[in-house]
């Protein structure tokens, strides 16, 4: 399938997300808002722990959703999806929970651990080289798969998935002002800046991204999809495209206020805050939302921080938090 | 025994409601990672993300408004260095009353800063029990403050009892239930709501096999204090009080003993699938698990993750070379 040939880009609406909150309830959990406690003099942050779902990432919940509204005939042959990180978890899980075949395209270089996951969770790999694997995600085809694709990010139902989790912070609090999530593909910030969009339209929604990776905020800036010039891989590696996918551009800019940037040291720091003072594990770009909030790029608040995901090796984690 | 000495459901329930305001419902995760490796479903009670890190702070805010009014407006006192003590300042921060501390010299640095950012009035003293004890009895005979004893006190026991309470309604049906043994104030809580909700759960006590005061009293049906302790499970030094023990006596089940290696194995096994920061006590359950010491095979599982602060720069898998 050509790109010109995917469905148009239409927007996401309440009553999807409405719909997906009720599909996926039984696979996900409906995680904690905690608020962080750290004395005066600092804004009011609170913490959406997406890291404490049971993949360890929000992406469960697209997943959940897209595999949930599979017809009998859709079921039977099967989903898949290309990705060596948390979307491919999540689709990974969601499948088993439902009895439904999995394949996952991986590009051949991806860190055993995380290939291991996926195969305990009863997916089916096909490893590829970076290139293959990146021409699949732009023409949402693979030659010999015959089953449904999930995309990673561009797919309507799995943004919507993402969505429900921006109706929980605003019941966990009513009085939230800003809500900042990363932005990798940007099914995050598209599917939760829509509900939060139609729910209450004076939250402030930011995108964040490491200063090392940081192409929507250069497309922010430049007000259309760009790629970043000079692209630097970093212990990020779960947001912080090359470049915004133009349909990811087109979902994003009517439910998003801003684009931020922080430094890897920040986000170094945020993380051993919340290993500290919220007693969670987040991986990189679970940890930019909350690196933003602190150095004051979104407000007084109160600031929901999304924790995007927990998903980095232990060690890595502890030498990256050790001071 | 007669039962109708001990703690009942009824007061775990008053507990409850009195406490609502002031702590979290804290979340139940799982892990596919962690049932496959018990071949059990596990239920994890994250007491960690509980307000000052630990289930204590329930205990402690249900003794402190349980006073009355006239016994409030002089006080409360409490020794510990640990998590009671920073959940003892908290509960009477919120009740707007005195929160007098009594720590050993030499305690950690963060504890106490913990506790005076609670707004506990911290007095130092020697570094044994009997010199804490004098300190305790002198400032409660100088302020006729309320002793709030961490875990020799009815309204203690009930309230930490609370947080098993939570796993009964938010978990399926268990086959057994686990939690750690200190001084035996969350173990008396947890089995009374656990029995009288579930006759049929086990309920199982774990410790370490170098602070197994609980396990020897147990099998000798008589309480023998700890007279030598060799432990990582800084929480979990304490000896049982007679009551305690005849909670334990009455509703325990099962008490198991783990190696120090087990409690270190197993807090990073936490760390590294759940995405959570526990500190050694809180891993003393899974160890047993893990360690083979329960018989898990096939059955539903509860386990109460008791708290989760550590200081990060001396984790113990963190040796010289590695660092």
């Amino acid at each position: 399938m050509s790109v010109s040939a995917l469905p148009p880009v239409r927007p996401i609406s309440l009553a999807d997300i409405e719909a997906a909150r009720t599909r996926i309830a039984g696979t996900i959990l409906r995680t904690p808002l905690v608020r962080l406690e750290l004395g005066p003099g600092y804004p009011d942050i609170r913490l959406k722990l997406e890291n404490l779902q049971p993949i360890n990432a929000y992406k469960l919940r697209g997943a959940a959703n897209a595999v949930a509204m599979l017809g009998e005939a859709e079921r039977a042959r099967g989903v898949w999806t290309i990705s060596a990180g948390n979307a491919g978890q999540g689709v990974a899980y969601a499948a088993r929970k439902a009895g439904v075949p999995c394949k996952v395209v991986v590009i051949e270089t991806a860190p055993a651990a995380k290939l291991e996951r996926m195969r305990a969770l009863g997916a089916e790999l096909v490893m590829v080289p970076f290139d293959v694997a990146w021409k699949a995600l732009e023409e949402h085809a693979f030659e010999g798969m015959d089953g449904t694709l999930v995309h990673p990010f561009d797919d309507h139902d799995f943004i919507a998935g993402h969505g429900s989790m921006g109706l929980e912070i605003l019941e966990d609090a009513p009085d939230t002002a800003a809500v900042i999530g990363a932005v990798g593909g940007g099914g995050l910030l598209a599917g939760v800046g829509s509900a939060l969009k139609a729910m209450k339209p004076s939250v402030k929604v930011f995108g964040v991204e490491p200063a090392t990776a940081a192409p929507f905020s250069v497309s922010y800036a430049a007000g259309g999809p760009r790629e970043f010039p000079d692209w630097e891989a970093s212990f990020v590696d779960g947001a912080g495209g090359r470049s915004v996918i133009p349909r990811m551009w087109e979902r994003m800019r009517p439910v998003v206020d801003g684009a931020l940037v922080v430094s890897l040291e920040q986000t170094r720091q945020a993380m051993r805050l919340m290993a500290e003072k919220a007693r969670v594990i987040a991986e990189g770009a679970g940890a930019l939302a909350l690196a933003a909030a602190l150095a004051g790029q979104a407000g007084d608040g109160p600031i929901v921080a999304i924790v995007s995901g927990g998903n980095l090796d232990l060690a890595k984690f502890c030498e990256l938090i050790g001071e | 025994m007669a039962d109708d000495s001990l703690l009942t459901l009824a007061d775990i329930e008053a507990a409850r409601a009195r406490i609502g305001p002031y702590v979290r419902r804290t979340p139940v995760l799982t892990s596919d990672v962690l049932d496959a490796a018990a071949g059990a479903k596990l239920y994890f009670k994250c007491e960690n993300l509980q307000h000052i890190g630990a289930f204590k702070a329930r205990g402690a805010t249900n003794a402190v408004f349980s006073l009355s009014d006239a016994e409030a407006a002089k006080g409360v006192a409490t020794h510990s260095s640990g998590n009671h003590g920073s959940a003892v300042a908290r509960a009477a921060g919120l009740r707007g009353i005195p929160a007098f501390i009594v720590m050993p010299k030499g305690a950690a640095r963060p504890k106490a800063q913990q506790v005076e950012r609670l707004g506990g009035r911290i007095t130092y003293c020697e570094n044994t029990q009997a010199a804490r004890e004098a300190m305790t009895a002198k400032i409660i005979a100088e302020t006729g403050a309320t002793l709030v004893h961490p875990y020799d006190n009815r309204k203690v026991m009930a309230g930490q009892g609370t947080a098993a309470l939570e796993l009964m309604e938010d978990a399926p049906p268990l086959d057994i239930v686990l939690c750690p043994i200190g001084g035996g104030g969350l173990i008396s809580g947890s089995a009374t709501a656990v029995k009288a909700i579930s006759p049929t759960t086990r309920f199982i006590g774990a410790e370490p096999a170098g602070a197994d005061d609980a396990a020897r009293s147990y099998a000798a049906h008589r309480l023998i204090p700890l007279t030598e302790v060799h432990t990582i499970a800084d929480g979990l030094r304490a000896s049982l009080s007679p009551d305690t023990f005849a909670h334990i006596e009455a509703r325990v089940d099962a008490i198991v003993t783990v190696s120090e290696a087990a409690i270190v194995g197993a807090m990073r096994a936490l760390w590294e699938a759940l995405k959570i920061v526990v500190e050694p006590s809180s891993a003393v359950p899974y160890a047993a698990i893990r360690e083979g010491r329960v018989e898990v095979a096939g059955k539903a599982v509860g386990v109460i993750l008791t708290g989760g602060n550590v200081d990060l720069d001396k984790l113990p898998w963190l040796s010289e070379g590695t660092r």
